[in-house]
Protein backbone atom coordinates (compact mmCIF):
# COMPACT_ATOMS: atom_id res chain seq x y z
CA UNK A 1 0.00 0.00 0.00
CA UNK A 2 1.54 3.22 -1.03
CA UNK A 3 1.35 6.81 0.36
CA UNK A 4 -0.50 9.23 -1.84
CA UNK A 5 2.01 11.88 -3.29
CA UNK A 6 0.61 15.95 -3.69
CA UNK A 7 0.65 17.11 -7.02
CA UNK A 8 0.47 20.39 -8.15
CA UNK A 9 -2.63 21.75 -9.35
CA UNK A 10 -2.61 20.22 -13.54
CA UNK A 11 -2.43 16.38 -12.96
CA UNK A 12 -6.17 15.76 -12.04
CA UNK A 13 -6.38 12.01 -12.84
CA UNK A 14 -2.71 10.99 -11.48
CA UNK A 15 -1.93 10.16 -7.75
CA UNK A 16 1.36 8.76 -8.19
CA UNK A 17 1.97 6.15 -5.07
CA UNK A 18 4.82 4.78 -4.10
CA UNK A 19 5.11 1.31 -4.92
CA UNK A 20 6.95 -1.11 -2.12
CA UNK A 21 8.68 -4.83 -2.54
CA UNK A 22 10.82 -3.47 -5.62
CA UNK A 23 14.51 -4.38 -5.58
CA UNK A 24 16.38 -1.44 -6.09
CA UNK A 25 20.95 -1.75 -5.94
CA UNK A 26 22.78 -3.19 -6.84
CA UNK A 27 24.18 -5.22 -10.27
CA UNK A 28 20.70 -7.46 -10.23
CA UNK A 29 18.87 -4.30 -10.55
CA UNK A 30 20.60 -3.33 -13.98
CA UNK A 31 18.66 -5.96 -15.77
CA UNK A 32 15.90 -5.62 -15.68
CA UNK A 33 13.61 -8.70 -15.86
CA UNK A 34 10.47 -9.45 -18.27
CA UNK A 35 9.86 -6.97 -21.09
CA UNK A 36 5.96 -8.25 -20.92
CA UNK A 37 6.02 -7.44 -17.67
CA UNK A 38 7.17 -3.97 -18.40
CA UNK A 39 4.50 -3.46 -21.40
CA UNK A 40 1.90 -4.74 -19.03
CA UNK A 41 2.77 -1.47 -16.54
CA UNK A 42 2.79 0.70 -19.41
CA UNK A 43 -0.93 -0.35 -20.61
CA UNK A 44 -2.35 0.08 -17.07
CA UNK A 45 -0.31 3.49 -16.68
CA UNK A 46 -1.52 4.50 -19.96
CA UNK A 47 -4.93 3.92 -18.05
CA UNK A 48 -4.11 6.16 -15.79
CA UNK A 49 -2.47 4.10 -13.27
CA UNK A 50 -0.15 6.03 -11.22
CA UNK A 51 0.91 3.22 -8.79
CA UNK A 52 1.90 1.38 -12.31
CA UNK A 53 3.94 4.08 -13.42
CA UNK A 54 5.56 4.33 -10.34
CA UNK A 55 6.35 0.83 -10.59
CA UNK A 56 7.81 1.38 -13.92
CA UNK A 57 10.52 4.01 -12.27
CA UNK A 58 11.28 1.84 -9.37
CA UNK A 59 12.17 -0.82 -11.58
CA UNK A 60 14.20 1.03 -13.98
CA UNK A 61 15.65 3.97 -11.86
CA UNK A 62 18.88 2.23 -10.72
CA UNK A 63 19.86 1.05 -14.35
CA UNK A 64 19.04 4.38 -15.83
CA UNK A 65 20.64 6.51 -13.04
CA UNK A 66 23.54 3.94 -13.48
CA UNK A 67 23.70 4.87 -17.74
CA UNK A 68 23.52 8.17 -17.04
CA UNK A 69 25.92 8.33 -14.49
CA UNK A 70 28.56 6.36 -16.56
CA UNK A 71 27.76 8.92 -19.83
CA UNK A 72 28.09 12.60 -17.66
CA UNK A 73 30.42 11.60 -15.45
CA UNK A 74 28.46 13.77 -12.57
CA UNK A 75 26.10 12.18 -9.92
CA UNK A 76 23.97 15.47 -9.98
CA UNK A 77 23.56 15.42 -13.68
CA UNK A 78 22.66 11.92 -13.96
CA UNK A 79 20.00 12.02 -11.46
CA UNK A 80 18.64 15.03 -13.28
CA UNK A 81 18.85 13.49 -16.18
CA UNK A 82 17.84 10.09 -15.63
CA UNK A 83 14.80 11.98 -14.07
CA UNK A 84 14.13 13.82 -17.26
CA UNK A 85 14.15 10.70 -18.65
CA UNK A 86 10.80 9.09 -16.74
CA UNK A 87 9.44 12.82 -17.56
CA UNK A 88 9.80 12.51 -20.90
CA UNK A 89 8.27 8.27 -21.00
CA UNK A 90 5.40 9.70 -19.35
CA UNK A 91 4.86 12.23 -21.81
CA UNK A 92 4.74 9.70 -24.71
CA UNK A 93 3.25 7.04 -22.80
CA UNK A 94 -0.03 7.23 -25.16
CA UNK A 95 2.59 7.11 -27.97
CA UNK A 96 4.06 3.80 -26.68
CA UNK A 97 2.71 0.41 -28.57
CA UNK A 98 4.60 -2.91 -27.40
CA UNK A 99 6.50 -4.79 -30.08
CA UNK A 100 10.07 -3.48 -28.95
CA UNK A 101 12.06 -4.48 -25.60
CA UNK A 102 10.44 -1.54 -23.42
CA UNK A 103 14.11 -0.90 -22.22
CA UNK A 104 15.53 0.12 -25.44
CA UNK A 105 12.57 2.78 -25.63
CA UNK A 106 13.40 3.97 -21.74
CA UNK A 107 17.58 3.57 -22.88
CA UNK A 108 17.09 5.33 -26.42
CA UNK A 109 15.38 8.61 -24.64
CA UNK A 110 17.83 8.21 -21.66
CA UNK A 111 20.62 7.93 -24.69
CA UNK A 112 19.30 10.64 -26.32
CA UNK A 113 19.41 13.22 -23.32
CA UNK A 114 22.42 12.65 -22.18
CA UNK A 115 24.04 13.17 -25.88
CA UNK A 116 22.09 16.56 -25.71
CA UNK A 117 23.25 17.18 -22.05
CA UNK A 118 27.39 16.44 -23.26
CA UNK A 119 26.66 18.83 -26.30
CA UNK A 120 25.19 21.61 -24.13
CA UNK A 121 27.86 21.25 -21.62
CA UNK A 122 30.85 21.37 -24.80
CA UNK A 123 28.79 24.19 -26.22
CA UNK A 124 28.91 25.92 -23.03
CA UNK A 125 32.58 25.25 -22.15
CA UNK A 126 31.55 23.92 -18.77
CA UNK A 127 33.48 20.96 -17.26
CA UNK A 128 32.39 18.25 -14.97
CA UNK A 129 31.40 20.15 -11.77
CA UNK A 130 31.34 17.18 -9.47
CA UNK A 131 32.79 14.10 -11.06
CA UNK A 132 31.83 10.62 -9.43
CA UNK A 133 33.69 9.50 -6.92
CA UNK A 134 36.06 6.49 -7.79
CA UNK A 135 34.30 3.19 -6.34
CA UNK A 136 37.47 1.18 -5.47
CA UNK A 137 35.98 -0.10 -2.76
CA UNK A 138 34.40 -3.29 -3.46
CA UNK A 139 36.01 -5.05 -0.20
CA UNK A 140 34.06 -7.80 0.36
CA UNK A 141 34.79 -9.61 4.02
CA UNK A 142 35.24 -12.50 2.42
CA UNK A 143 38.30 -11.73 0.83
CA UNK A 144 41.88 -11.17 2.43
CA UNK A 145 42.77 -7.74 2.00
CA UNK A 146 45.52 -7.77 -0.55
CA UNK A 147 42.96 -9.21 -2.72
CA UNK A 148 40.33 -6.57 -1.94
CA UNK A 149 42.93 -3.64 -2.76
CA UNK A 150 43.38 -5.28 -6.13
CA UNK A 151 39.73 -5.68 -7.03
CA UNK A 152 39.72 -1.96 -5.72
CA UNK A 153 42.38 -0.84 -8.06
CA UNK A 154 41.36 -2.39 -10.98
CA UNK A 155 37.78 -1.20 -10.48
CA UNK A 156 39.64 2.55 -10.20
CA UNK A 157 41.64 1.93 -13.68
CA UNK A 158 38.33 0.25 -15.22
CA UNK A 159 36.90 3.72 -14.26
CA UNK A 160 39.27 6.06 -15.29
CA UNK A 161 39.65 4.34 -18.56
CA UNK A 162 36.08 4.26 -18.98
CA UNK A 163 35.82 7.60 -18.67
CA UNK A 164 38.67 8.69 -20.91
CA UNK A 165 36.68 7.05 -23.70
CA UNK A 166 34.84 8.90 -26.18
CA UNK A 167 31.02 8.85 -25.46
CA UNK A 168 30.38 6.46 -28.98
CA UNK A 169 32.53 3.63 -27.26
CA UNK A 170 31.44 4.55 -23.36
CA UNK A 171 27.61 4.47 -24.99
CA UNK A 172 28.06 0.81 -26.40
CA UNK A 173 29.52 -0.60 -23.42
CA UNK A 174 27.84 0.74 -20.65
CA UNK A 175 25.26 -0.54 -22.63
CA UNK A 176 26.46 -4.08 -23.03
CA UNK A 177 28.28 -4.76 -20.05
CA UNK A 178 26.76 -2.68 -17.34
CA UNK A 179 22.94 -2.33 -18.44
CA UNK A 180 22.86 -6.00 -19.92
CA UNK A 181 21.25 -4.98 -23.08
CA UNK A 182 22.25 -7.41 -26.11
CA UNK A 183 23.40 -6.34 -29.90
CA UNK A 184 20.02 -6.27 -30.83
CA UNK A 185 18.48 -3.92 -28.10
CA UNK A 186 21.68 -1.36 -28.17
CA UNK A 187 20.96 -1.38 -32.17
CA UNK A 188 17.84 -0.54 -31.44
CA UNK A 189 18.76 2.57 -28.72
CA UNK A 190 20.91 3.50 -31.14
CA UNK A 191 19.19 3.53 -34.19
CA UNK A 192 21.82 1.63 -35.93
CA UNK A 193 22.64 -1.55 -37.67
CA UNK A 194 23.42 -4.77 -35.15
CA UNK A 195 26.69 -4.95 -37.55
CA UNK A 196 27.69 -1.34 -36.42
CA UNK A 197 27.20 -2.50 -32.89
CA UNK A 198 29.21 -5.40 -33.13
CA UNK A 199 32.01 -3.41 -34.17
CA UNK A 200 31.95 -0.54 -31.83
CA UNK A 201 31.50 -2.77 -29.16
CA UNK A 202 34.47 -4.80 -30.12
CA UNK A 203 36.75 -1.36 -30.53
CA UNK A 204 35.80 0.10 -27.77
CA UNK A 205 37.40 -2.90 -25.65
CA UNK A 206 40.36 -2.26 -27.34
CA UNK A 207 40.31 1.62 -26.89
CA UNK A 208 39.65 0.55 -22.69
CA UNK A 209 42.34 -2.06 -22.49
CA UNK A 210 44.63 0.17 -24.50
CA UNK A 211 43.55 3.15 -21.55
CA UNK A 212 43.83 0.61 -18.42
CA UNK A 213 47.04 -0.25 -19.65
CA UNK A 214 47.96 3.10 -19.99
CA UNK A 215 47.27 3.42 -16.45
CA UNK A 216 49.64 0.34 -15.51
CA UNK A 217 46.90 -1.87 -15.20
CA UNK A 218 46.41 -5.46 -16.39
CA UNK A 219 42.96 -7.76 -15.88
CA UNK A 220 44.60 -11.08 -16.40
CA UNK B 1 54.33 -13.09 -41.76
CA UNK B 2 53.47 -9.16 -41.89
CA UNK B 3 50.86 -7.80 -39.11
CA UNK B 4 48.12 -7.48 -41.29
CA UNK B 5 48.73 -11.32 -42.14
CA UNK B 6 48.87 -12.31 -38.95
CA UNK B 7 45.67 -10.51 -37.54
CA UNK B 8 43.78 -12.45 -40.45
CA UNK B 9 44.80 -15.38 -38.86
CA UNK B 10 43.30 -14.42 -35.40
CA UNK B 11 39.81 -13.10 -34.71
CA UNK B 12 38.48 -9.99 -34.07
CA UNK B 13 35.26 -8.28 -33.71
CA UNK B 14 33.87 -12.40 -33.00
CA UNK B 15 35.69 -12.77 -30.43
CA UNK B 16 34.53 -9.92 -28.87
CA UNK B 17 31.14 -10.90 -30.00
CA UNK B 18 31.62 -14.60 -28.94
CA UNK B 19 32.29 -13.47 -25.03
CA UNK B 20 28.67 -11.65 -25.72
CA UNK B 21 27.11 -14.70 -26.60
CA UNK B 22 26.32 -13.06 -30.20
CA UNK B 23 29.08 -14.73 -32.28
CA UNK B 24 27.64 -15.59 -35.52
CA UNK B 25 29.31 -19.11 -35.63
CA UNK B 26 29.67 -19.93 -31.79
CA UNK B 27 31.70 -23.24 -32.65
CA UNK B 28 33.79 -21.65 -35.37
CA UNK B 29 35.42 -19.23 -33.06
CA UNK B 30 34.90 -21.93 -30.25
CA UNK B 31 37.37 -24.62 -32.16
CA UNK B 32 39.35 -21.58 -33.31
CA UNK B 33 40.41 -20.35 -29.69
CA UNK B 34 40.87 -23.93 -28.95
CA UNK B 35 43.83 -24.11 -31.09
CA UNK B 36 45.08 -20.51 -30.72
CA UNK B 37 47.17 -20.11 -27.99
CA UNK B 38 46.63 -16.64 -28.81
CA UNK B 39 43.45 -15.64 -29.15
CA UNK B 40 42.79 -17.93 -26.31
CA UNK B 41 44.73 -14.90 -24.13
CA UNK B 42 42.52 -12.79 -26.18
CA UNK B 43 39.50 -14.29 -24.82
CA UNK B 44 41.06 -14.53 -21.45
CA UNK B 45 41.69 -10.71 -21.60
CA UNK B 46 38.18 -9.57 -22.61
CA UNK B 47 36.26 -11.79 -20.09
CA UNK B 48 38.06 -10.21 -17.82
CA UNK B 49 37.27 -6.56 -19.23
CA UNK B 50 33.63 -7.75 -19.32
CA UNK B 51 33.73 -9.03 -15.33
CA UNK B 52 35.45 -5.81 -14.35
CA UNK B 53 32.76 -3.59 -16.33
CA UNK B 54 29.83 -5.36 -14.82
CA UNK B 55 31.19 -5.48 -11.21
CA UNK B 56 31.70 -1.62 -10.90
CA UNK B 57 28.83 -0.71 -8.08
CA UNK B 58 25.84 1.24 -9.27
CA UNK B 59 24.87 4.75 -7.74
CA UNK B 60 22.80 5.11 -5.02
CA UNK B 61 19.55 6.93 -5.80
CA UNK B 62 17.47 8.21 -3.07
CA UNK B 63 14.41 6.65 -2.70
CA UNK B 64 12.21 9.51 -3.43
CA UNK B 65 13.43 9.28 -6.85
CA UNK B 66 10.22 8.38 -8.21
CA UNK B 67 8.83 10.85 -6.15
CA UNK B 68 10.79 13.63 -7.16
CA UNK B 69 9.72 12.40 -10.64
CA UNK B 70 6.42 12.92 -10.12
CA UNK B 71 6.65 16.15 -8.68
CA UNK B 72 8.20 17.17 -11.90
CA UNK B 73 5.32 15.61 -14.11
CA UNK B 74 3.39 17.70 -12.44
CA UNK B 75 4.92 20.89 -12.52
CA UNK B 76 5.26 19.99 -16.08
CA UNK B 77 1.49 19.52 -16.31
CA UNK B 78 0.79 22.71 -14.47
CA UNK B 79 2.95 24.45 -16.66
CA UNK B 80 1.84 23.17 -20.14
CA UNK B 81 -1.95 23.71 -19.06
CA UNK B 82 -1.06 27.40 -17.99
CA UNK B 83 1.79 28.14 -20.31
CA UNK B 84 -0.71 30.19 -22.23
CA UNK B 85 -1.20 32.75 -19.54
CA UNK B 86 2.65 32.50 -19.23
CA UNK B 87 3.35 33.87 -22.44
CA UNK B 88 0.86 36.48 -21.78
CA UNK B 89 3.02 37.44 -17.86
CA UNK B 90 6.33 37.35 -19.92
CA UNK B 91 4.89 40.03 -22.23
CA UNK B 92 3.66 41.55 -19.26
CA UNK B 93 7.06 41.37 -17.38
CA UNK B 94 8.19 43.05 -20.61
CA UNK B 95 5.60 45.70 -20.64
CA UNK B 96 6.67 46.31 -16.50
CA UNK B 97 10.30 47.25 -17.76
CA UNK B 98 8.79 49.64 -20.57
CA UNK B 99 6.50 51.42 -17.92
CA UNK B 100 9.86 51.88 -15.84
CA UNK B 101 11.64 53.14 -18.53
CA UNK B 102 8.91 55.86 -19.03
CA UNK B 103 8.55 56.64 -15.63
CA UNK B 104 12.12 57.56 -16.18
CA UNK B 105 11.81 59.23 -18.75
CA UNK B 106 9.53 61.77 -17.12
CA UNK B 107 11.40 62.07 -14.09
CA UNK B 108 14.92 62.25 -15.62
CA UNK B 109 14.18 64.49 -19.19
CA UNK B 110 16.30 63.81 -22.07
CA UNK B 111 16.53 60.31 -23.66
CA UNK B 112 13.48 59.65 -26.60
CA UNK B 113 12.31 56.42 -25.78
CA UNK B 114 11.86 53.72 -28.44
CA UNK B 115 9.30 51.52 -29.06
CA UNK B 116 10.14 48.24 -27.62
CA UNK B 117 8.86 45.16 -27.99
CA UNK B 118 10.07 41.07 -26.48
CA UNK B 119 12.73 40.89 -28.75
CA UNK B 120 14.07 44.35 -27.12
CA UNK B 121 14.55 42.58 -23.95
CA UNK B 122 18.07 41.63 -23.39
CA UNK B 123 19.04 38.36 -22.39
CA UNK B 124 19.00 38.04 -18.91
CA UNK B 125 21.77 36.25 -17.93
CA UNK B 126 22.31 33.71 -15.09
CA UNK B 127 20.84 36.12 -13.15
CA UNK B 128 17.97 36.89 -14.73
CA UNK B 129 16.51 40.07 -16.30
CA UNK B 130 15.08 41.97 -13.23
CA UNK B 131 17.90 41.57 -11.30
CA UNK B 132 20.51 42.37 -13.64
CA UNK B 133 18.66 45.48 -13.67
CA UNK B 134 18.28 46.23 -10.17
CA UNK B 135 22.22 45.17 -9.78
CA UNK B 136 22.98 48.15 -11.89
CA UNK B 137 25.52 50.35 -9.90
CA UNK B 138 24.71 53.36 -12.34
CA UNK B 139 22.19 54.17 -14.87
CA UNK B 140 23.78 51.26 -16.82
CA UNK B 141 20.67 49.64 -17.27
CA UNK B 142 20.00 52.07 -19.73
CA UNK B 143 21.66 50.48 -22.00
CA UNK B 144 19.27 47.98 -21.68
CA UNK B 145 18.44 49.52 -25.31
CA UNK B 146 15.24 51.52 -23.93
CA UNK B 147 16.55 55.32 -24.72
CA UNK B 148 17.63 56.09 -28.01
CA UNK B 149 21.76 55.16 -28.37
CA UNK B 150 23.89 57.83 -27.27
CA UNK B 151 21.17 59.52 -25.32
CA UNK B 152 22.14 57.39 -22.01
CA UNK B 153 21.28 59.67 -18.87
CA UNK B 154 23.46 60.60 -15.88
CA UNK B 155 22.37 59.00 -13.20
CA UNK B 156 23.60 57.68 -10.18
CA UNK B 157 22.57 54.41 -8.22
CA UNK B 158 20.70 56.11 -5.41
CA UNK B 159 18.90 58.12 -7.45
CA UNK B 160 17.85 55.42 -9.76
CA UNK B 161 16.94 53.40 -6.65
CA UNK B 162 14.70 56.36 -5.86
CA UNK B 163 12.84 56.69 -9.41
CA UNK B 164 11.98 53.54 -9.52
CA UNK B 165 10.92 53.37 -6.08
CA UNK B 166 8.61 56.38 -6.54
CA UNK B 167 7.42 54.35 -9.66
CA UNK B 168 6.34 51.47 -7.47
CA UNK B 169 8.64 49.65 -10.44
CA UNK B 170 10.05 47.33 -7.70
CA UNK B 171 6.89 45.76 -6.63
CA UNK B 172 5.62 45.57 -10.05
CA UNK B 173 9.45 43.84 -10.88
CA UNK B 174 9.40 41.45 -7.92
CA UNK B 175 6.18 40.06 -9.32
CA UNK B 176 7.58 39.96 -12.86
CA UNK B 177 11.05 38.34 -11.60
CA UNK B 178 9.00 35.37 -10.47
CA UNK B 179 7.11 35.01 -13.19
CA UNK B 180 9.79 35.38 -15.37
CA UNK B 181 11.54 32.20 -13.40
CA UNK B 182 8.59 30.21 -13.75
CA UNK B 183 8.45 30.68 -17.42
CA UNK B 184 12.01 30.03 -17.89
CA UNK B 185 11.60 26.51 -16.21
CA UNK B 186 8.49 26.25 -18.68
CA UNK B 187 10.31 26.82 -21.92
CA UNK B 188 13.29 24.39 -20.53
CA UNK B 189 10.35 21.60 -20.57
CA UNK B 190 8.98 22.55 -23.63
CA UNK B 191 9.52 19.71 -25.90
CA UNK B 192 10.18 21.54 -29.85
CA UNK B 193 6.64 21.50 -31.08
CA UNK B 194 5.47 22.80 -27.96
CA UNK B 195 7.94 25.87 -28.05
CA UNK B 196 7.21 26.59 -32.02
CA UNK B 197 3.99 27.45 -30.46
CA UNK B 198 5.13 29.37 -27.87
CA UNK B 199 7.15 31.76 -29.79
CA UNK B 200 4.22 31.84 -32.10
CA UNK B 201 2.08 33.15 -29.43
CA UNK B 202 4.08 35.75 -28.36
CA UNK B 203 4.64 37.10 -31.44
CA UNK B 204 0.76 37.12 -31.90
CA UNK B 205 0.95 39.19 -28.33
CA UNK B 206 3.54 41.60 -30.13
CA UNK B 207 1.46 42.41 -32.69
CA UNK B 208 -1.23 42.85 -30.80
CA UNK B 209 -3.87 40.58 -30.98
CA UNK B 210 -5.25 38.32 -28.07
CA UNK B 211 -4.16 35.28 -26.93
Amino acid sequence: MGHPLELPVGVPTMELCAVKGVVQGGSEAGKPAVDMQEWQLVERAQAGDAAAFTQLVRRYQVPVVHFCQRMLLSAQDAEDVAQETFVRLYRYLDRLEPGAKFSTVLFGIARNLTLNHLRDTKRRGRGVTDPLESHAGLADRSMRPDQSARLGEIAAMVERGLEALTAEHREVLVLREINGLDYEAIARVLDCRMGTVKSRIARAREQLQARIRDLGGDLV
Amino acid sequence: MTDDAREADHLGEELSAWVDGEAEDAALVESHVAGCPECAARYRELNALSAALRSLPGPVVGEDFAERVAARIGRGASARRYWPAAAALLAAAAGVVIVAAVVLSVRQPGPMLRTTGVEDVPPGGESGLFDEMLLSSDAAAWDYGFPASGDTPEMNAEELVLALSASGWFEDAAEAWEAERDIEELVQSLDETEKMEFERLLRTYEEGAEI
